[in-house]
């Protein structure tokens, strides 16, 4: 599928009607629509359909190129843009955004608060432990400033050793701790847990 | 994974009835979603009620009325299972959704273009094409024909959900490169419900992590294949 027809196709699925028009109004709202529009298309052809970074990257930047030139351009349809857009040379189909690949990873949650920092039990969970075996202390330093105010005891972490990669494709080994933000128990979480806790009472068997 | 990957991603994309306009920056940050800092750096693109798209530094919000996706390139990947289960089991309970995926995307290198066209050969043999696949042959290590996209679908044996499958797409990009897409279906036993109360929710909790590490058990066998 080229991109004209994904384009298209994604298209219709806002509003298929309005783009196959031949002459379409220029206004800003409608263009910054279209903007949107074609970026929303890009993230579905991710999660839906095309393979995720060829065409449909591909698509979000090109589209976003053509509604600039649909913008400026002077009684011509969005489609006769994108056709011309499709006829020039790919742009850059780098993903703008820094990635990390985790080596390992750990669970960790706070034993105790220090001066300058946390001691923490980890869990390892690249080896697939199902206990924690390790124990390590950690500077708040390394915590950042939206997680500051989620450290104290008993709060849960995952620590990550990997590589980040830079959108310029710079890569380099990094450590990230980042405390988790969960969700209060569910009436029903709490009512399962209670069971578990029960059955595993009841299977205790005492000498 | 046996191949470092260059570059991966993981998605989770609910399908059901959303009200896109509610998703703003400061909602997010008020209800402890963001924190602070990342929600005054959020990058928010609102068209009227029907789309939001709101991008900080670690995950992308996408939503139409009727999807929902948060996007993540950088681990942990827990996150995004967190970010799911409050938003939709504490904050917004009332939320109908049917359909739940949990996706992972990967791209890694292969080494050569002759690694590459090996593993393309051995995933669409081109003898079974016939003459037709003769005519490809002939193409061979030129990249301008060969495998597109192959697509292998799991309906069986999933004993995790009450209906779905996982997929898994694999294709070639730039260079030296392939591309996996896995995609974890799960279905809602009525094809509808309640966000807070429904099924989708806890199979999310449950199976995130058993999830990902499955996805990436799959793309591992196939880094395997790859002969360098």
């Amino acid at each position: 599928m080229n991109t004209l027809q994904s384009t298209v196709k994604h298209a219709s699925y806002f509003e298929l009607d309005y783009i196959a028009g031949s002459s379409l109004p220029k206004s800003a709202a409608a263009a910054d629509w279209f903007v949107s529009a074609f970026q929303a298309c890009a993230v579905l052809d991710t999660l839906t359909g095309e393979m995720p970074d060829s065409q449909s990257q591909l698509l979000g930047v090109e589209d976003s190129q053509a509604i600039a030139d649909w913008k400026n351009a002077e009684n011509v349809s969005l489609i006769e843009v994108l056709k011309r857009a499709e006829a020039g040379e790919p742009r850059d189909r780098v993903s703008p955004r820094a990635s990390f690949e985790p080596l390992n990873e750990w669970e960790g949650y706070v034993v105790a608060i220090l001066d300058n920092g946390f001691a923490a039990h980890l869990l390892d969970l690249t080896a697939g432990c199902a206990t924690e075996s390790d124990e390590a202390t950690f500077s708040i330093d390394d915590v950042s400033d939206d997680d500051r105010g989620l450290v104290g005891l008993g709060a849960i972490f995952r620590w990550s050793v990997g590589y980040e990669r830079q959108v310029t494709g710079t890569r380099r080994k990094v450590s990230s701790l980042v405390f988790r933000r969960l969700p209060i128990w569910t009436k029903r979480e709490i009512s399962e847990s209670r069971e578990k806790a029960r059955s595993l009472v009841q299977s205790i068997t005492w000498e | 994974m046996r191949i470092t990957p260059e570059v991966s991603s993981t998605q989770i994309v609910l399908l059901g009835k959303f009200e896109p306009a509610q998703f703003t920056a400061d909602w997010l940050t008020e209800s402890g979603l963001f924190g602070t800092t990342e929600g005054r750096a959020a990058e928010a693109k609102m068209v009227g009620k029907w789309v939001a798209d709101i991008s900080i530094d670690w995950c992308r919000l996408f939503c139409t009325a009727e999807k929902f996706a948060l996007i993540s390139q950088q681990a942990p990947w827990i996150r995004l299972s967190d970010f799911c289960l409050k938003l939709f089991t504490e904050l917004l309970p009332n939320t109908t959704i049917g359909y739940m995926g949990i996706n992972r995307t990967v791209r890694f290198d292969t080494g050569s273009a002759t690694a590459k066209d090996q593993l393309g050969r051995l995933l669409a043999p081109r003898n079974v094409w016939g003459e037709w696949g003769e005519i490809l042959a002939a193409d061979e290590g030129k990249g301008a024909s060969g495998l597109s996209t192959l697509t292998l679908r799991q309906g069986h044996d999933l004993h995790d959900r009450a209906s779905g499958h996982i997929e898994a797409r694999i294709g070639p990009t730039e260079g030296t490169s392939v591309v996996m897409h896995v995609n974890d279906h799960y279905e809602a036993p009525g094809k509808e419900e309640l966000a807070g109360e429904g099924d989708l929710m806890q199979r999310l909790s449950e199976n995130f992590e058993k999830s990902i590490k499955r996805s990436d058990w799959i793309v591992s066998e196939m880094m395997k294949q790859v002969r360098p």
